[in-house]
């Protein structure tokens, strides 16, 4: 296990991509096993990937890459814009509104981040927001996405652990509100403090004009969720029904220029999914022989064997992730730690949704912490907002998250509850 | 080597890249067809949930080597962008890592693919089928077969090409090409 560890650190810190890394440092192991053929790196790649239940990955990014090409973003953002423009920092509560909207049709944070700063950061500094408060803005609240559900890392985690993947979607919904609304609070204390004027008052003329307009994309969570919690679909076709829902909504509102973009769209959907299928065979070879070698349950004993209480492991455990986010994209995060980190937490009597949940939660902050925070590098990218400022602007709403956080740890409830009161097991 | 990668990235731009779409296009029309025939008529096709898995899969498969030009495969890079920050001689010392990274993926890779032609084999010889029986096992192997072996070939052309920007000879229509592609996505 040792060799395999260090094997697996040596080829990370060269830069190695981490489904290589992890393939390799398994291959390893598996070249010097006697009873193990090496032709088990490639078969157990295969059969890892081979499920149905994974395809709700390709399906609902594609879903929501279609969905952005229709150009709904910027009218979410006017309906949200609407209907909590007249808040003291108005414009910031309607850009978090707005991402909120958005990550229940996307699961995909960066996407939201850039796609959000093209649009919401010119009019926050025509409206005289510092940038370090709308660029900090956008790159935290596109994080929200990855809660809210269709959630790919929430998939990804349900998918590696065999946790219900409906039950994760609809545990994600009550953390993900909080956080909006920790969002919301600071940008509302901060727009008080720095004395933002305010962009119009409420009209309810113009909240009902902007509503016909987003109707149709609100559609889509209803839809979604409408369908995993009536029982009409299982993830995957959720997704399907997701993308059917883009398509139909797409060719009616922008017809054959629709139809034009929706190879080089599947294009785009096929980039991220390609990364993400390539790591999760990688994690499977990994998994292969960590079954094999029975080490998940010796991990799972020597942990045990220290004594951690559950709250003393999630604490230790959040510490590595809030370290590993820094450093690590989401999604590697979940599939370097999952594999063996699970089994003791299963052990410990950690409920695997609530486990899932603080996990991603981390993820959500690691998007913005410093040097592989990939939401800093989106919004800096795309607004010209030096990167230094934008991560400054992150620090108040980086506290709101982190106080989510530990909510969540405490009070369990806030992810089971809703799960545990809309999901009825069939058998 | 100039002429082979423009000819390499016409085939991954005009043949893969569009046959992989159209794979994930045609899958995701299927579920829907699929969805749509067991709610409203209760009908239900018995080979479409292996269809859809394979076929999709087979895509994402044969965009391996597009991610992997794109450099979008997932890493740790806190190693090579330290040392670039130093200074012009720790830079390349980064280089040096990244093409060591490289070289490595490309051998580990080539080892993989000299492990996956038995498996495809055996699917062949067993005739082993995916679990609704309508598709032989073989053709969906192959295709991760073949996505691995694109890869290769793709990140043969990136060690070539960082050993000569390594030894200071310009890459004009290769770092282009990078830039465009970096745009694109």
């Amino acid at each position: 296990m040792l060799i395999v560890g260090a094997v697996l650190f040596v080829l990370l810190v060269l830069a190695v991509p981490i489904g290589i890394a992890l393939s390799a440092a398994a291959a390893a192991y598996i070249m010097v096993d006697p009873l193990l053929e090496p032709t088990v790196v490639f078969r157990a790649f295969f059969s890892f990937i081979g499920r149905y239940s994974l395809m709700a990955i390709p399906l609902f990014i594609f879903a929501g890459f279609l969905m952005e090409r229709t150009g709904l973003v910027s009218q979410l953002f006017r309906f949200a814009d609407s209907l909590a423009g007249w808040m003291p920092g108005g414009f910031g509560v309607a850009t978090v509104v707005a991402c909120v909207m958005f990550g229940s049709i996307s699961g995909s944070s960066v996407a939201m981040a850039a796609a959000m700063s093209v649009i919401a950061i010119p009019e926050m500094r025509s409206r005289g927001y510092p940038d370090w408060l709308s660029g900090g803005l956008v790159a935290t609240a596109g994080g929200i996405a990855i809660l809210i559900p269709p959630s790919i890392p929430l998939l990804i985690y349900g998918i590696v652990t065999e946790t219900s993947i409906v039950d994760l979607f609809f545990a994600g919904i009550i953390p993900g509100l909080l956080l909006a609304l920790g969002n919301i609070t600071s940008v509302i204390l901060i727009a008080l403090y720095l004395e933002l004027p305010r962009s119009s008052r409420f009209d309810a003329r113009r909240l009902w004009r902007e509503s016909k307009g987003a109707l149709p994309a609100l559609g889509m969570p209803v839809v979604i969720l409408g369908g995993l919690y009536g029982g009409v679909f299982t993830p995957t076709e959720a997704a399907a029904a997701a993308c059917g829902y883009a398509l139909i909504y797409g060719f009616g509102s922008r017809r054959m220029q629709f139809v034009r973009q929706l190879l080089p769209t599947a294009m785009r959907a096929l980039n991220l999914t390609g990364v993400i299928v390539f790591l999760i065979g990688s994690v499977g070879v990994f998994q292969f022989l960590a079954a094999n070698m029975y080490w998940p349950q010796k991990i799972t004993e020597v942990i045990v064997g220290w004594g951690l209480t559950p709250l003393g492991f999630i604490f230790a455990f959040m510490g590595v992730l809030l370290i590993l986010g820094m450093f690590v994209d989401g999604i590697a995060m979940i599939l370097l730690t999952v594999p063996v980190v699970f089994p003791v937490a299963y052990a410990l009597k950690i409920d695997p949704v609530h486990l899932g949940i603080m996990l991603v939660l981390n993820v959500e902050m690691g998007v913005v912490t410093p040097p592989v925070g990939l939401n800093l590098f989106a919004v800096s990218g795309t607004s010209s907002i030096p990167l230094p400022q934008v991560l400054k602007g992150t620090i108040p709403f980086f506290l709101g998250d982190l106080t989510v956080l530990l909510l969540v740890i405490f009070f369990p409830a806030l992810a089971t509850w809703l799960p545990d009161l809309l999901v009825k097991p069939i058998f | 080597m100039e002429k082979a990668y423009a000819a390499w990235r016409a085939f991954q731009d005009r043949l893969l890249a569009p046959a992989a779409a159209l794979l994930l296009v045609g899958c995701t029309l299927l579920a829907l067809l699929e969805v749509g025939r067991r709610y409203l008529l209760g009908l239900s096709f018995e080979w479409q949930q292996d269809a859809v898995t394979f076929f999709t899969l087979s895509g994402v498969f044969l965009y391996f080597s597009l991610c992997q030009r794109r450099d979008a495969h997932l890493t740790v890079s806190v190693l090579p962008e330290l040392l670039a920050a130093l200074g012009p001689r720790a830079r390349r010392a980064a280089e040096i890592v990244r093409l060591l990274a490289v070289a490595f993926s490309a051998a580990f890779m080539a080892a993989v693919i000299w492990w996956g032609i038995p498996e495809v084999e055996d699917a062949i010889n067993y005739e082993s089928r995916t679990e609704s029986l309508a598709f032989p096992m073989w053709a969906f192997l192959g295709a991760l077969l073949a996505g691995f072996v694109f890869m290769a070939v793709t990140m043969v052309f990136q060690l070539y090409f960082g050993v000569q920007r390594l030894r200071g000879r310009s890459t004009p229509s290769e770092e282009r090409a990078h830039e465009a592609d970096k745009a694109a996505h």
